[in-house]
């Protein structure tokens, strides 16, 4: 993969290719479908078949609205954003209610709880049970568990989460914090040491 | 290793899943005319509601300072009375839903969500009160009320309120021209109402410079008392310019309510000759009285 030579080209470049020619979108399906899978799974799209749907109608999506890709915004913040509303209408139209699948590592997790900004004011003892802070991820409101997932999971910076989520880029910190507290609140800390 | 191989195969199933719907659906880019044509509609649309949101402010500043020279204590009880009847409550509505829709629309544009919407909120709030100060000072307010008195059979421009206001025989309130002296009694002036009433105006109790407006043959407004109504006939108390009959500037009106002012003033002052007239005895000038000794 490192030695392919497309890998060395940025994806906006890609997204020119494609606009003359159409097979060079392969490119784009190849670098993000791994991606968009863990995220639509984390999102509730649990079925490997409906993920392939999901997957397969954001990528026409997104090639059919290349031209409205805004060069100065990045494109996987672009691309997340196409991937989370077809997410969304996914369950919205299957009916079912969007548990996420938070399939992180103990790292990730960790990462999460001791992450220093927007402090939650509590010290945590290192050996967490990421199980039961995955657990508690999922009883948390939908739009704090959506915040959480693209910082801590898909490691996404506050103005990529804010073109994601179609929110002011000061309401990302705020929503963050504000997750991370009520992810506290859900969490049994007794529970969760080892 | 099995999985590698079979996550590479699903890779490749999805990639060649997508480009053979392209070309067997014949799937292509949106045109970026359409995305562009797009952004300048939501654009344009929050230009729009800005614009007919400083249009509402223009339009209630002028309202508001025209009503400063209404002389209120002469039709109304009191100042509250006379700003429920007058306030601009119309053109305040409008000016909120304009700013809720410029906000809205501010959100649809390209990068409109990036902003706090309080933020977007309060700056088409202050774009359309410092347009609309602007369009006010350049007298698009008045030209707006005017043209939609004029267009608009149900909206009650600051004409047709005044109208409301002063045309009450009743009350002694007239808003009507001089059409000429009477010949047998010289200080009595023959005055057309907007009814088309002809009156007899007795001119006696009027300062030089109201009798001087009255003859001008400007639209003006007249209070007094009625004497008789077969023929009609009133003692004028007052005569205030009809600001859409006429040409005054604003600052004309000022200076003319200052002397309208001074000139009632006499009708209270006991060493003054005025203070027996008939006019001492009227409703709106002993509210005028009670104002002025409070």
């Amino acid at each position: 993969m490192t030695n392919n030579p497309i890998s060395q080209i940025s994806d906006e470049e890609i997204v020119s290719m494609t606009l003359r020619e159409r097979s060079t979108f392969g490119f784009i399906v190849e670098r993000y479908e791994a991606k968009l899978r863990r995220y639509i799974e984390r999102l509730g799209v649990r079925d490997k078949d409906d993920q392939m749907d999901v997957l397969q109608e954001v990528f026409i999506k997104a090639y059919k609205n290349l031209n409205s890709f805004d060069i100065q915004m990045s494109f996987s913040a672009w691309i997340y954003r196409i991937a989370h509303n077809e997410a969304i209408s996914w369950y919205r139209k299957h009916n079912v209610r969007p548990e996420g699948h938070l399939i992180a590592d103990s790292s990730e997790v960790l990462n999460l709880i001791k992450s220093k900004e927007e402090a939650a004011d509590v010290v945590f003892d290192q050996n967490i049970n990421a199980e039961e802070v995955n657990k508690a991820l999922l009883r948390i409101d939908e739009k704090y568990r959506q915040i959480l997932t693209l910082r801590y999971f898909e490691h996404m910076e506050y103005d990529e989460i804010s073109d994601v989520l179609k929110i002011p880029v000061g309401s990302v910190g705020t929503l963050i914090h504000r997750g991370k507290k009520q992810l506290l609140n859900e969490l049994n800390l007794d529970s969760i040491r080892i | 290793m099995k999985d590698m191989e079979t996550e590479n195969q699903n890779q490749n199933q999805l990639k060649d899943s997508v480009l053979n719907r392209l070309v067997s659906d014949n799937i292509c880019p949106t045109s970026k005319t359409w995305f562009v044509s797009y952004d300048i509609l939501a654009w344009t649309l929050w230009l729009t509601a800005t614009l007919v949101g400083a249009l509402a402010v223009s339009v209630s500043l002028f309202v508001l300072s025209y009503h400063q020279y209404a002389f209120y204590e002469l039709t109304h009880d009191n100042l509250y009375t006379f700003l429920e009847d007058v306030l601009p409550i119309i053109w305040f509505s409008i000016l909120v839903v304009m700013v809720l829709f410029s906000v809205y629309y501010f959100r649809h544009t390209k990068r409109g969500y990036r902003y706090a919407p309080w933020r977007i909120l309060g700056s088409s709030l202050v774009l359309s009160l410092v347009g609309g100060l602007a369009l006010h000072t350049v007298g698009v307010g008045f030209s707006v009320d005017r043209w939609l008195g004029g267009m608009v059979s149900g909206y009650e421009s600051q004409e047709k309120m005044e109208q409301r206001l002063w045309q009450d025989p009743d009350s002694g309130r007239l808003i009507g021209e001089f059409i000429g002296v009477d010949t047998v009694f010289p200080y009595n002036a023959i005055f057309v109402d907007i009814d088309g009433v002809e009156w007899r105006i007795n001119t006696n109790d009027l300062h030089k410079d109201e009798v001087l407006e009255l003859e001008s043959g400007k639209a003006v407004r007249v209070f007094g008392q009625v004497l008789s109504k077969n023929p009609t006939y009133l003692h004028a108390c007052g005569v205030i310019p009809h600001i859409y009959g006429s040409d005054y500037d604003k600052y004309e009106i000022e200076e003319y309510r200052d002397a309208i002012k001074a000139h009632l003033s006499h009708f209270y002052s006991s060493d003054d000759e005025l203070s027996n007239s008939i006019c001492t005895k009227i409703e709106p000038i002993m509210r005028f009285r009670d104002q002025f000794t409070d």
